[in-house]
């Protein structure tokens, strides 16, 4: 009987914990949702190429979710972000292209790397819009100074230097024991904000300064989470809710204090909600 | 590159297959190319179609210009096929006495 009652409360922990997709990174397996076709997600990824180029866009950070929206959170809408970087692409020919490469935060897959820790490394837009399940992605594009900075901090190392591999799906902002691919952008704009690497200084800036989406987890999930997922860590949150960073969140800091030109959602028809 | 939770789902297709049917399906794609490292940042303003070498308050100067995106679709390098040719350690063979 006490078995039988372990086995439904863990089960209803993952059924809870199933939908927090909060900064779901993703792995080093490449996987198209078919939400689009292929020729549809080559379409849309030029769409998106062709809008940032059009605005001059060297930097923009852009996210995505491999889950529908009935299978996230309430408030949450995307599940992987990351920076899409205006840069020479060199093919086997030795042509060099113009267009966008993406810089990712990944968790590992479990084989070759546990699922508890993180990497760093590019794709192309292509395969970035082909994992998406839904019809629309959402962007920020960071002010040309902010852009700058950001593109000096990939270029000497300032970038690399603020990864965590120590990864957790839900990683609270305000820590620094674990880190996702949302917390990594973040730390990532606050470190050219602030123009630091120190991140003992960057997590206390945020504390200050940056207001991150809270979480609905039951007490179930609270309770059995790192049960259920090993990539749930709650010990950064210590023992209060749990928040995160989100699309949203990021979104909000960046324009309420001039970090961004603007932000949209885009479908393959093109911008359908704006802000700047 | 997959969020992971989509690994649970049956509607997939790996990305080895989803470029090649955009391969066959007549889109100009890009095989086999590679990002040109940031440090790179010569090549980076060369694709921009300017001159500066490196980042500085000139080549910001055109932020937010329209910047041109090349019409081929590029696709990441497949893993590479490890096949030995030669053996890995050197054979040593006892002299011929």
């Amino acid at each position: 009987m006490r078995a039988w009652i372990k086995t439904a409360l863990i089960g209803a922990s993952l059924a809870l914990l199933a939908p927090i997709g909060a900064a779901d990174s993703g792995s080093s397996k490449t996987v198209f949702s078919q939400r689009y076709t292929p020729e549809e997600a080559a379409a849309f990824s030029k769409t998106i190429e062709r809008t940032l180029g059009e605005k001059g866009a060297r930097v923009a950070i852009v996210f995505r979710t491999g889950r529908t929206r009935d299978k996230l959170p309430d408030g949450i809408e995307y599940t992987h972000g990351g920076f899409w970087v205006y840069q020479a692409i060199q093919t086997d020919n030795g042509d060099l292209l113009r267009g966008y490469v993406g810089h990712n935060l990944f968790h590992g897959d479990g084989e070759s790397l546990p699922k508890t820790q993180s990497y760093l490394e590019t794709d192309f837009p292509y395969e970035f819009v082909g994992a998406s399940a839904v019809d629309d992605l959402a962007v920020i594009i960071p002010t040309p100074e902010l852009q700058r900075r950001i593109l000096t901090m990939m270029a000497d190392g300032r970038y690399q230097a603020l990864h965590d591999p120590n990864y957790s799906l839900i990683a609270s902002p305000f820590d620094d024991r674990y880190q996702n691919c949302n917390e990594f952008l973040l730390d990532v704009i606050a470190g050219a904000l602030w123009e630091t690497t120190d991140y003992a200084q960057i997590k206390a800036n945020l504390n200050a300064h940056f207001q991150a989406d809270r979480l609905k987890a039951g007490l179930f999930g609270r309770l059995f989470g790192p049960m259920a997922d090993e990539r749930l860590k709650l010990a950064d949150h210590r023992g209060k809710p749990i928040y995160t960073v989100t699309y949203a969140a990021l979104a909000n800091f960046m324009l309420d204090h001039g970090y961004a030109s603007e932000t949209f959602k885009i479908e393959p028809g093109g911008i359908t909600a704006q802000r700047s | 590159m997959a969020d992971s939770f989509q690994n649970m789902s049956d509607a997939t297709l790996d990305s080895a297959d989803a470029s090649a049917r955009l391969a066959a399906s007549g889109t100009q794609v890009a095989l086999g190319a590679v990002a040109v490292p940031l440090a790179g940042l010569g090549a980076l303003a060369e694709a921009g179609g300017e001159t500066a070498t490196e980042i500085s308050a000139d080549l910001w100067d055109v932020a937010n210009t329209p910047l041109k995106v090349d019409d081929a679709v590029v696709i990441a390098q497949p893993l590479p096929e490890m096949t030995p040719s030669s053996p890995t350690h050197p054979v040593h063979k006892a002299d011929p006495k």
